[in-house]
């Protein structure tokens, strides 16, 4: 059998089209590809006509968004890279300490540094602590590093600026983050919960 | 002919406003319906295609595979979307006590539009909506009046809206449909 001829098929999809030439152009589609494929490209748009058109966005949102491109704050983008050195704002260990006798195995800590803070976790499991966490607010790409002068290890950001940096051994360590342009560090971090 | 995603991407990173301007007016609809079909309210939805468009300008230079920016968009989307639900969620006070209150706070902002194959079927939404603006506009009013107008028109009031011999409506729906076909996925 040739192609089928596309007003049938349409006729077929609506429906129209009598039992026996209906189980035709049925049995026709099962073995032709190139009207099979036609066939499925016009279902989809007979389903997108069911469900509608996507809704509209609102103007003021609109307006938002084009709003959003500027040559002059991508010019600003260029500047030379700004490094800060974070400074500790929350330790949940400090009412733990008073409070608890043994450590826990984790600890959260909060650090700010120029327009961002880092929420930091840090989990110990027998020797070893891995540090993870998020910086805010929405961030883009970017790195975290955990360094001494024998180790280094870097992970780069997740979706939501999130890191999961690998296990290391207890120890003093550096962190560095570069934050779209922007490096932030943690010079000196005692990671060790004994 | 319309600039491809690398070529829009390119000439943003040289400053070229107009094709930012492009590249919102060609995503915005698919990336505003990605948290409006996960049930997300409109100021909620507004909040996630501004912070996907504020993401896509901060890293214009460090995007690697401009090519793929149609599906970083909506990944991007996605998780900004998800990341909304879970902090909605997260948010909201339970009660034991309070049934109502319970039901509430698991009325969860239904996360099953933002798989994979339900992204797939509002892109190709968006194709066609694109490609129904690209055709000619005697088809695409024939198209519209035909499918997409809620009201249900007669064949004799279209023919007579849009200048067509009634006869010529069912070759003319052909030709435009075909036409139309042209730039939808497989």
């Amino acid at each position: 059998m040739k192609h089928a001829d596309f007003e049938t098929l349409l006729d077929y999809l609506d429906g129209k089209l009598p039992d026996l030439a209906g189980r035709e152009i049925a049995d026709h589609l099962r073995i032709c590809e190139t009207c099979g494929i036609e066939a499925g490209k016009l279902r989809k748009f007979m389903e997108f006509a069911e469900t509608g058109p996507l809704e509209e966005v609102p103007q003021a949102d609109t307006a938002r968004l084009l709003n959003i491109y500027r040559p002059e704050k991508r010019d600003e983008k260029k500047e030379p890279a700004r490094r800060f050195l974070a400074s500790l704002i929350f330790d949940d260990w400090q009412t733990a300490l008073n409070e608890r006798f043994l450590m826990p195995d984790s600890r959260q800590m909060l650090y700010r540094a120029g327009d961002f803070e880092i929420d930091l976790r840090l989990n110990f499991l027998s020797e070893k602590c891995r540090v993870e966490g998020q910086v805010f607010p929405d961030c883009l790409a970017g790195f975290a590093e955990i360094y001494t002068d024998a180790v280094r290890h870097r992970v780069a950001f997740g979706a939501d600026c999130e890191f999961a940096l690998p296990p290391v051994d207890c120890g003093v360590y550096g962190l560095r983050f570069e934050i779209d342009g922007v490096t932030i560090e943690i010079q000196s971090m005692t990671l060790s919960n004994t | 002919m319309p600039r491809t995603d690398e070529e829009l991407i390119n000439a943003c990173r040289n400053g070229d406003e107009s094709a930012w301007e492009d590249i919102v007016f060609k995503y915005q609809k698919l990336l505003y319906s990605i948290p409006r079909r996960a049930g997300l309210g409109k100021d909620l939805s507004s909040d996630v295609i501004q912070e996907v468009f504020i993401t896509l300008f901060r890293k214009l230079d460090t995007i690697e595979k401009p090519e793929f920016l149609r599906a970083w968009l909506m990944t991007t989307a996605r998780h900004k979307t998800i990341h909304l639900i879970q902090k909605e969620t997260r948010g909201r006070p339970i009660s034991i006590d309070d049934e109502e209150t319970e039901s509430a706070a698991f009325e969860v902002r239904d996360t099953a539009p933002l798989a994979d194959a339900r992204l797939i079927t509002l892109e190709t939404e968006n194709r066609i909506e694109t490609a129904l603006a690209g055709i000619d506009d005697r088809c695409r009013r024939l198209l519209t009046l035909l499918y997409l107008d809620s009201d249900e028109i007669s064949y004799a009031e279209i023919a007579e809206r849009l200048q067509i011999p009634l006869g010529g409506i069912g070759p003319t729906r052909a030709r435009c449909l075909q036409k139309l076909l042209k730039f939808i996925p497989e």
